[in-house]
C-alpha cells in the first residue's frame, strides 16, 4: 500500500492511499463469484455463468458495499501505518470509485481532522478547595422525620379547624384562565400537603386558613411550562406576567394531619437496623456519603474547568460537530422519554447549536486534555474495565451482562465510545486522587 | 429466402455455447427451419462481417409439454453451429 500524507493545515490531514492491483482484482473476483451464486441467467445454471459475461452485465461499480468496505479497510490500515489519531469522522473521497477496474491499482484520498498533540503540565497536585460537610443534628432529625412519615398515620381534624402549613388536604379544583376552562387544570380527590410546593407557585399558600367543606377561589400565576409545552427556556412565553392569573375554584373535602410515630427499635428494624441508635447512625453515614459524592462531582467538574482554562487546545471542527450531534441526539431522546412529541417541545436544532457552541467546544477540549493525560500516564482500558462497565449497564437496564456485552460488541462504534468514556473516568479518578485539597468546614445546606 | 435477418432468429448464449466459443471459436444460432447451411453461412458472413469456415446444422426436436390437462409439444427448431476464422469475433457472444 502506498500512502502519502499531506498537511492541509494544523489539524487537517489529507491521506492519498493507493490500493495495490492484486488486492483490487482479488476483491472484484470474489465479489463476482458471490454474485454468480445468486444471479439467474437463461442458458446457465446458477453459479456457472462465465465471469466475462457477468462482467458485461453487471458493472464493477455496482459493488458499492464491497468497495466501501475496501476503502474503509485501507483507511484504517493507513491510520495504523501513519500513526495519526483521527478526531471526528473522516471524509473519504468516493469519486475515484467510478474508475475502478481489474488489474489497476485504486487510488483514493481521505481528509480527516487529527487530534492535536499536546503536553499537559501541572495536572498533578491541583490545588482545590474541598468542602467538608458535617451532617448537623437538625438535618439528621429532618431526614429521620422523612423516613418516619412512611410509618405515620392520618388523623382527621375536628370541624372548624383552619388548615395550616403541614396539613394534608384532599381537594377538588377546577381551573380557569381568561374565562376559559383550563386544560389539565382540573382534579378531584387530589391530596395536597401544604408547604410541599408540589402545586404551582402560590397555590398552596392560599389554602391556609380555610375550613373543611369550604368552597373558595385561588388565584395563581401559571408557570411557563404549563401543559408540558414549550419547555425550552429560550422562548418567551405567555403566562409569566402578573395579569395572566388563573383562577381555581377549590373545595376542601378532607382535612387531615399526619401523626408521626415514635422512633422505636421496631421501626429501626423495619429499616434494616437493630436499634434506634444504629438507625440514626446509619442515616447519618448515608447522608455523609451523599454529601461527599456530591462534593466529589463538584471537584471533578472544577478540575475539568481548570484544565480547560489553563491549557489552550485547538479543537478540530469535526470533533465539535460530533459532540453537537451527540448532544442533540441526547436532547431528543430526553424529550421523547418525557412523552412529548419533538414538534411540540419547541426544540430547535439550529438554536440549540448556537446556544451550546461554547459547551461543546469546552467538552471537546476537555476530552482531548483528558486523553493526552491518559497517554502521558500510560493509562489504558482493560478488558476487566469493560466487563465491569457491561455489568453496571446491565444492572441499570435490568438485562443480563452477557446480553449487553454481545449487543455492544456487535457495534464497534459503541465500543469505541464506551472505551473512551471509561478512560475519561479513569483519568478523572486519577486526577482526583492526585489533587491537593484544602479542607473547608461547612455545615450542610449552604 | 433472400433476407439474412429472416434466417438468423437469435444467438444462443448458453453454458455449452460459451464453452464451444472458448474451445474452437464456434458460435451458435437458432435459425429458420427451412434455411440450409449455405444460406446460414452467407447470412452470418454478411451481417457480422466475419469469415465462416464450417457450418453444422441440426434439428432440435420439440419437447413434450403439458399445461394442466392439455398435452402438447413445442415446435422443433434448427440450430446452426458455425466455426469462425481465428481472430474473428461477434460481439453478441462476448457478453453484453
Amino acid at each position: 500500500m502506498d500512502l502519502v500524507v499531506e498537511e492541509l493545515d494544523q489539524l487537517k490531514r489529507k491521506l492519498e492511499i493507493t490500493i495495490p492491483e492484486e488486492v483490487v482484482t482479488q476483491r472484484i473476483n470474489s465479489a463476482y463469484s458471490e454474485l454468480n451464486q445468486q444471479m439467474r441467467m437463461p442458458g446457465f445454471r446458477p453459479g456457472k455463468i462465465p465471469q466475462n459475461i457477468l462482467e458485461k452485465q453487471v458493472p464493477v461499480q455496482s459493488f458499492t458495499n464491497m468497495l466501501q468496505a475496501l476503502l474503509q479497510e485501507y483507511y484504517e490500515k493507513a491510520l495504523r501505518e501513519s500513526g495519526l489519531a483521527p478526531a471526528g469522522s473522516p471524509e473519504i473521497d468516493h469519486s475515484k470509485l467510478q474508475d475502478v477496474k481489474k488489474n489497476t491499482p485504486l487510488k483514493f484520498s481521505v481528509t480527516l481532522d487529527v487530534k492535536p498533540e499536546i503536553k499537559i503540565k501541572g495536572y498533578k497536585g491541583l490545588k482545590l478547595k474541598k468542602k467538608e460537610t458535617q451532617v448537623g443534628k437538625e438535618e439528621l432529625d429532618r431526614a429521620i422525620e422523612r423516613i418516619l412519615q412512611q410509618y405515620g398515620s392520618f388523623e382527621h381534624h375536628e370541624d372548624g379547624y383552619e388548615a395550616q402549613t403541614g396539613d394534608y388536604l384532599t381537594i377538588d379544583f377546577e381551573g380557569q384562565f381568561e374565562g376559559q376552562p383550563l386544560e389539565n387544570g382540573n382534579a378531584t380527590d387530589l391530596t395536597v400537603r401544604i408547604g410541599e410546593k408540589k402545586m404551582i407557585k402560590g397555590f398552596e399558600e392560599q389554602l391556609v386558613g380555610h375550613k373543611l367543606d369550604e368552597q373558595f377561589e385561588v388565584k395563581a400565576v401559571l408557570p411557563a411550562n404549563w401543559n408540558n409545552k414549550l419547555r425550552r427556556v429560550s422562548t418567551p412565553l405567555p403566562g409569566q406576567e402578573a395579569e395572566d392569573l388563573a383562577t381555581f375554584s377549590v373545595k376542601i373535602k378532607e382535612l387531615k394531619k399526619l401523626v408521626l410515630p415514635e422512633l422505636t427499635d421496631a421501626i429501626a428494624e423495619k429499616e434494616g437496623f437493630e436499634t434506634v441508635g444504629q438507625f440514626s447512625r446509619g442515616v447519618k453515614t448515608k447522608m455523609q456519603a451523599m454529601y461527599e459524592e456530591k462534593e466529589e462531582i463538584r471537584i471533578k467538574e472544577g478540575i475539568f474547568d481548570k484544565l480547560v482554562d489553563e491549557n489552550s487546545v485547538e479543537v478540530p471542527e469535526s470533533m465539535v460537530n460530533n459532540e453537537f450531534k451527540f448532544m442533540i441526539e441526547g436532547m431528543k431522546f430526553q424529550i421523547e422519554q418525557s412523552g412529548m412529541k419533538l414538534e411540540d417541545s419547541g426544540f430547535d436544532e439550529e438554536k440549540a447549536k448556537e446556544e451550546w457552541k461554547d459547551t461543546a467546544e469546552k467538552n471537546c477540549k476537555g476530552y482531548i486534555i483528558l486523553e493526552s493525560i491518559a497517554q502521558q500516564e500510560n493509562m489504558h482500558v482493560s478488558q476487566l474495565d469493560l466487563e465491569e462497565e457491561f455489568k453496571s449497564l446491565a444492572e441499570q437496564s435490568k438485562q443480563k451482562p452477557e446480553d449487553v456485552k454481545n449487543k455492544m460488541m456487535a457495534n464497534p462504534e459503541v465500543i469505541k465510545h464506551t472505551t473512551s468514556k471509561i478512560l475519561g473516568r479513569k483519568t478523572m479518578d486519577f486526577l482526583y486522587a492526585n489533587c491537593e485539597f484544602e479542607f473547608v468546614r461547612e455545615s450542610p445546606g449552604e | 429466402m433472400s433476407n439474412h435477418f429472416q434466417i438468423l432468429k437469435k444467438p444462443l448464449v448458453t453454458e455449452k455455447s460459451t464453452q464451444l466459443l472458448a474451445d474452437g471459436n464456434w458460435v451458435c444460432f437458432r435459425v429458420d427451419s427451412s434455411a440450409n447451411k449455405i444460406q446460414v453461412k452467407q447470412a452470418v458472413e454478411k451481417i457480422f462481417n466475419v469469415t465462416v469456415l464450417q457450418v453444422n446444422t441440426m434439428v432440435v426436436s420439440g419437447k413434450n409439454r403439458r399445461f394442466g390437462q392439455n398435452v402438447g409439444r413445442t415446435k422443433p427448431w434448427k440450430k446452426a453451429m458455425l466455426r469462425l476464422k481465428e481472430g474473428d469475433k461477434i460481439d453478441l457472444f462476448e457478453g453484453a
